[in-house]
């Protein structure tokens, strides 16, 4: 599984981690969802952390998309918010 | 960091770490069955959704024999650097920001001693009430140049980024325009159409980063140049109650103490100078 962190590359891990990702991503999802600063700030940082340990970074000429896109793992959940409500990010 | 996070951590991670169990239980099963099963994939949460934002949809099809997929390939690449040149621009920016945010950490330092040698002279002068006004002012520097230094390694952390952001995409860049030319050369080949495609995608999700990174540290830039030259303009004219203050209140408490030290400190001075004559 390919994952990148925005501003930062992409990372190959284990298929099996795919679990702890969604996990976690579900727990993300509610605490922005609550407006939960703190919680989603640690959480999304930890999981930055989590993919950089458990990773192996891609060489920079590799050109493959990723399964999952994660925020910059210092995002506020503002920033988080407006991305989502993001247009146009693809260039052109 | 909330205190209960890594309770959170590892209630989530346990509870997926039973799931992982339990599926690879049954694909073990379904396996001996002789029966396949789908591999496990990312969900649609939040991850899933800023992941659709940042790739083509739908699928490109560059690769495809009408209408000319070799423009459509070119008209890509071009556009890949032209981003190229924005993020060498951003570099430029940030170290541009940088060097400003030196400056005005250096006029900050100047300041600091210029209330000193201030504050010294109204002690002279018998004026304690302007010496400690001076000390009062010298302390919010202070404050301040302890902000220069974070937000100048926050800049250091921006410049690094782009750099980064700057070797991988020439490096894709660069892949991309290999494949392409290979496709130019075997246009019927169905496995260079396929790696076109494919590397199309990885291309187009690199410059969505690299545009959003971009972007984020540009407004960043952008709030420390208003920030700084609001700051820099209230303190050259010595409207402090304006400025915003980088100290808690805690911190302005400690400060007000350490403005009567600064004051005993210059006293002393003065005193000793005085008695050597």
């Amino acid at each position: 599984m390919i994952v990148r962190i925005i501003g930062e590359g992409q990372y190959r891990l284990d298929d099996a981690l795919i679990e702890d990702l969604n996990a976690l991503d579900e727990r993300l999802q509610e605490y922005l969802e609550a407006g939960d600063e703190a919680h989603f700030s640690a959480l999304l940082h930890q999981m930055a952390q989590h993919v950089r340990h458990r990773g192996t970074p891609l060489a920079d000429d590799e050109l493959v998309q990723s399964d999952a896109i994660l925020p910059p793992g210092d995002a506020t959940l503002d920033e988080v918010l407006a991305l989502l409500g993001d247009e146009g990010l693809i260039p052109g | 960091m909330p205190e209960d996070l890594f309770d959170i951590l590892e209630e989530v991670l346990d509870a997926a770490s039973d799931r992982r169990k339990k599926r690879d239980k049954k694909a073990k099963k379904r396996a001996r069955r002789g029966e396949y099963e789908e591999p496990a994939h990312q969900s649609g949460g939040l991850l899933g959704r800023i992941t659709s934002l940042f790739q083509p949809v739908p699928p490109p099809e560059p690769a495809r024999p009408e209408p000319s997929p070799e423009a459509e390939l070119d008209a890509a690449y071009r556009q890949q650097l032209r981003l190229l040149d924005d993020v060498r621009r951003s570099i430029d920016e940030v170290a541009e920001a940088r060097r400003r945010m030196e400056e005005r950490a250096a006029r900050n330092r100047q300041r600091m001693a210029d209330f000193e040698a201030q504050a010294r002279q109204h002690l002279i002068d018998g004026r304690d009430d302007l010496a400690r006004v001076a000390l009062e002012r010298k302390r919010l520097g202070e404050a301040q140049a302890g902000e220069f230094e974070r937000e100048l390694a926050s800049l250091d952390r921006e410049h690094t980024q782009l750099l980064r952001a700057e070797a991988r995409l020439e490096a894709k860049i660069e892949a991309f325009r290999t494949r392409r030319d290979v496709l130019h050369s075997q246009r019927a080949s169905a496995e260079a159409q396929a790696r076109i495609s494919e590397a199309y995608g990885g291309l187009t999700e690199e410059s969505s980063d690299v545009a959003y990174t971009i972007r984020r540290i540009e407004t960043h830039t952008r709030e420390l140049r208003s920030r700084g030259a609001a700051a820099d303009q209230m303190l050259d004219e010595g409207l402090l109650e304006g400025v915003e203050d980088p100290r808690t209140r805690f911190d302005r408490q400690l400060a007000l103490s350490e403005v009567d030290a600064d004051l005993e400190r210059l006293r002393r001075q003065l005193d000793d100078e005085a008695g050597r004559r």
